[in-house]
């Protein structure tokens, strides 16, 4: 048995990890037969690698592209016509380093123009929608920017929705989200620094800072991370998101913050905080982030400060109700119904009477098929969603209460849960999950066991912190400078004072 | 061997003051030996004074180690310390869970095991106390937060219902009420030893931290009794957890029996003790022992914890485990007996280094 365990272990301690094979750099060969053949075995003859075969002054040359990710017009009209016109057949340099030469830095004006010495960098510049030129007796290829591919255009992002704020939303391509960052910070220090990552789909990934705001220590170790991230194939954010919280964090919370505007971007990395920019992803990551600011939305900051305090109050408020309201409904209707006024006491009784189920099987099950209405709902397409939104509120809910099922209180309880879950929905998934906890203790041990699982998550939270910043700040360790911020949203008089860098954040172990 | 200053003062004395809080919310006549509760404030006020005596030891043994380790400076005899301190923290955790026990089996009497709550309740302190100090401080301090407005609640609610004529003189049976409350005060000062491994760990203004708690706690003592007896009058005198009775009958609005409240805030307190207590526990056994991993050190200390509780039997409330002769007797040990024979240990080995060189 212990073996069985050992083996797994080491299975795991030895497995070849995918982020630290080491890169070879094979250099360009001079022969550009060679060359052709290394990118036609490399590609194993797929469908959309394009080789064009040329000559220039009687050399033979090639471009090499990826189709589906160029401007084919950009590259006939831009590229291809200049070197095959008339100049260059009256040309009568004959060596091929000079003819390069020539080509790069007279003949071709592009801004976007790289001299690749690689395989490697070759494959990756052509896979990103650069064209290829190579020379016969050039050991260098010039990579040219005829990047030219349909995307999703930009939209205001519908999980981030926004009244008075921007309505701009990232979108996939990472230099259309370097843009819309670049674009509202026009600001020198602002850096993006290009990374890459997975081994087998080398996904481009951007760090966003601005350099005289970030701490260089939560920097190199985001560096760190990403370069030691373990993975082969970056498909969405939470691929990366992962390797960003700190090692061996169980935690149901998140320390790696998600958006989809480019807006917040911009606030945050004002504060000191890095964004990773992933190519293919419209959603961008933030860290450091904190507990607290999954109470903020950008609503807050165009509103007058009274509105937005209510509303953060309103948020904390949802957020204690959508986690511990099931429970303690459970917890306080099984063992301490003495607690509730007696007019609703008899409600519940009558209705706790009426049904077959125990009071926590009952909310049990109206919350694991609210859950599973909820998901049906969000893979469906939308006219079908609303199909199942109709079948489960009115047919489910209504039947299951007129024929005796369930009770009405325990459906009143679920339903005002679930919208308030809603209105903090970055944490959405760990409420999900605490609620069903919530409502077991509360259900077996009553209030006893809801205030030990919620001491033990409160201590979860405490204890939790990622690049050195505590997740709680500044509520616990306790700053009264963030404070101007978290509870409450001061004016922008108030807010403009001072510099709030996320290293500044009471508890912070960084500089 | 140093450790890192990990937690602030304040951070400190709201853990210090939860895990009071958490024991003092249960004390009352029956657990006391039968005294007169209202003469509980004058111990108060004595319990408070004997405190400031009874930390000097402790604040002089922490000012010559600086950062290091109390025992760090004692050899071999150091871990015979330390191993006490680890037991005597592993009994003030023993007897958190048994009054706990009391509580539940004897005033709630719910339709639950107290087996299995108890065994939920150590396995999640188990898992606080794995996440350090540095967790548990900084949870307590917003559990403190919930105890002081709960409290503030508790206290307006009960306001009304306080009747002057149950405040009857002081010292009606002779000062020996006052005196056997100053002597439960003091033997349940488990905060004294505790603070002999924390504040090495602590960042900030030790002494101004020791007043505001050491006042704060007695304040809020007085405060308790005072409502309590003018709430409950000779009735409190009958009851085994007299500041439950209150609570219970407690109104705001259309808000009945805020008991739920106090059970509430008792449960967290209770939970924030246990865990702080077992982390240092564990620290101690790391301290004898060497251990890399604290969490085997807080794993064997929860299961010595559910198989003490699970074997103890709760047949009088001022006899074994909550005797207060007992608990005097450890607590002089680890807050005064300890830390001198520690300082003595250290100037002992200096003058022999110096002799030597």
């Amino acid at each position: 048995m212990f073996n069985f365990f050992e083996k797994i272990i080491n299975y795991y301690k030895t497995a070849p990890k995918h982020g630290k094979n080491s890169k070879q750099n094979r250099k360009i060969s001079k022969s550009l037969n060679e060359n052709l053949i290394f990118f036609k075995k490399e590609f194993d003859q797929s469908a959309d690698l394009a080789i064009r075969e040329l000559k220039i002054c009687n050399i033979p040359a090639a471009v090499i592209t990826v189709d589906g990710l160029i401007d084919k017009n950009m590259l006939s009209n831009n590229v291809l016509k200049v070197i095959m016109g008339e100049e260059f057949r009256e040309l009568s340099e004959k060596d091929p380093e000079k003819t390069y030469e020539y080509l790069r830095d007279k003949a071709i004006a592009f801004p976007d123009q790289i001299e690749i010495t690689t395989y490697e960098d070759a494959i990756i510049l052509g896979t990103s929608g650069f064209a290829l030129l190579a020379l016969e007796g050039s050991t260098r290829m010039l990579a040219i920017g005829v990047q030219g591919f349909s995307f999703r255009g930009i939209a205001e992002p519908t999980a981030e929705a926004s009244q008075r704020g921007p309505r701009e939303g990232f979108v996939e391509p990472i230099r259309i989200n370097i843009t819309m960052i670049r674009r509202r910070m026009r600001n020198a220090k602002l850096k993006f620094e290009m990374l890459q990552s997975g081994t087998t789909s080398q996904t481009a990934v951007a760090l966003c800072y601005i350099t005289d705001r970030v701490s260089s220590e939560i920097l190199n170790e985001i560096k760190n991370r990403l370069n030691n991230a373990d993975l082969a194939t970056i498909t969405t954010s939470g691929c990366i998101s992962a390797y960003l919280e700190e090692e061996g964090d169980l935690s149901l919370f998140s320390s790696v913050g998600l958006t989809e505007r480019p807006d917040t971007v911009c606030g945050k990395i004002s504060e000191g905080r890095v964004a990773v920019l992933i190519d293919g992803s419209s959603t961008v990551l933030i860290v450091p982030y904190l507990f607290v600011e999954n109470f903020h939305t950008i609503d807050d900051y165009s509103s007058r400060p009274y509105f937005a305090t209510l509303n953060r109050i309103l948020k904390f408020l949802a957020f204690f109700v959508a986690t511990l309201l099931p429970g303690l409904y459970v917890g306080l209707g099984t063992f301490n119904p003495e607690l509730f006024p007696g007019e609703l006491l008899n409600k519940i009784a009558l209705s706790v009477g009426a049904t077959p189920f125990s009071l926590m099987l009952e909310t049990l099950t109206i919350h694991f098929i609210y859950e599973i209405m909820r998901e049906a709902g969000l893979r469906l397409p939308q006219t079908l969603g609303h199909a199942v939104s109709i079948v489960g509120g009115l047919v489910i809910g209504d039947a299951a209460i007129n024929s005796g099922l369930i009770g009405a209180p325990t459906l009143m309880v679920v339903a005002l849960t679930a919208i308030c879950s809603y209105v903090i929905p970055t944490l959405y998934e760990p409420i999900a999950i605490l609620r069903f906890l919530f409502i077991i203790f509360g259900g077996l041990f009553g209030t006893w066991g809801i205030m030990i699982l919620f001491s033990a998550v409160l201590i979860n939270i405490c204890s939790k912190s990622n690049f050195g910043i505590p997740f709680l700040s500044p509520i616990s360790p306790f700053g009264a400078f963030g404070m101007r911020d978290t509870f409450i949203r001061a004016s922008w008089r108030t807010l403009s004072k001072g510099r709030g860098n996320i290293q500044t954040m009471p508890g912070a172990e960084t500089d | 061997m140093t450790q890192n200053r990990i937690i602030s003062v304040p951070q400190m004395f709201c853990m210090l003051l939860i895990s009071r809080v958490a024991v003092s919310m249960t004390f009352g006549p029956a657990v006391m030996r039968g005294v007169n509760f209202w003469d509980c404030i004058i111990s108060c006020l004595g319990a408070y004074l004997v405190t400031f005596l009874l930390i000097i030891p402790v604040m002089w043994l922490c000012k010559t180690n600086g950062q290091e380790i109390i025992t760090s400076s004692c050899g071999a005899l150091g871990k015979i310390f330390s191993l006490i301190y680890a037991v005597y923290f592993a009994f003030v955790c023993a007897h958190t869970l048994a009054l706990f026990k009391v509580f539940i089996e004897n005033v709630m009497n719910p339709p639950i095991s107290f087996m299995l709550l108890s065994l939920i309740l150590v396995a999640l302190t188990c898992y606080g106390a794995a996440k350090g100090i540095e967790g548990i401080a900084r949870a307590s301090s917003v559990i403190m937060f919930f105890i002081v407005f709960s409290l503030i609640i508790l206290g307006f609610s009960l306001y009304k219902t306080t009747d002057p004529t149950n405040f009857g003189p002081f010292f009606y049976d002779g000062p020996h009420s006052a005196l056997e409350g100053i002597i439960f005060f003091i033997s349940r000062s488990s905060c004294i030893p505790a603070m002999a491994w924390l504040i090495p760990r602590t960042n900030g203004n030790v002494k101004r931290g020791i007043f505001v708690w050491n006042t704060s706690f007695y304040a809020l003592m007085a405060a308790s009794i005072m409502i309590v007896v003018g709430a409950l009058g000779d009735f409190a005198q009958t009851q085994l957890f007299p500041a439950y009775s209150a609570a219970s009958i407690a109104k705001m609005g259309s808000l009945e029996n805020l008991d739920a409240l106090y059970l509430g805030l008792w449960t967290a307190s209770i939970f924030m003790k246990l865990a702080m207590f077992l982390n240092l526990s564990a620290e101690c056994i790391r301290d004898v022992f060497g251990q890399k991993n604290i969490k085997i050190s807080i794993l064997i200390m929860g299961i010595i914890l559910v198989a003490t509780n699970a074997t103890v039997k709760l047949s009088k409330l001022s006899s074994g485990i909550f005797s207060t002769n007992l608990l005097l007797l450890f607590t002089a040990i680890t807050s005064i007996i300890l830390p001198f024979l520690m300082i003595l240990s250290k100037k002992i080995r200096k003058k022999n280094t110096l002799a030597k060189s």
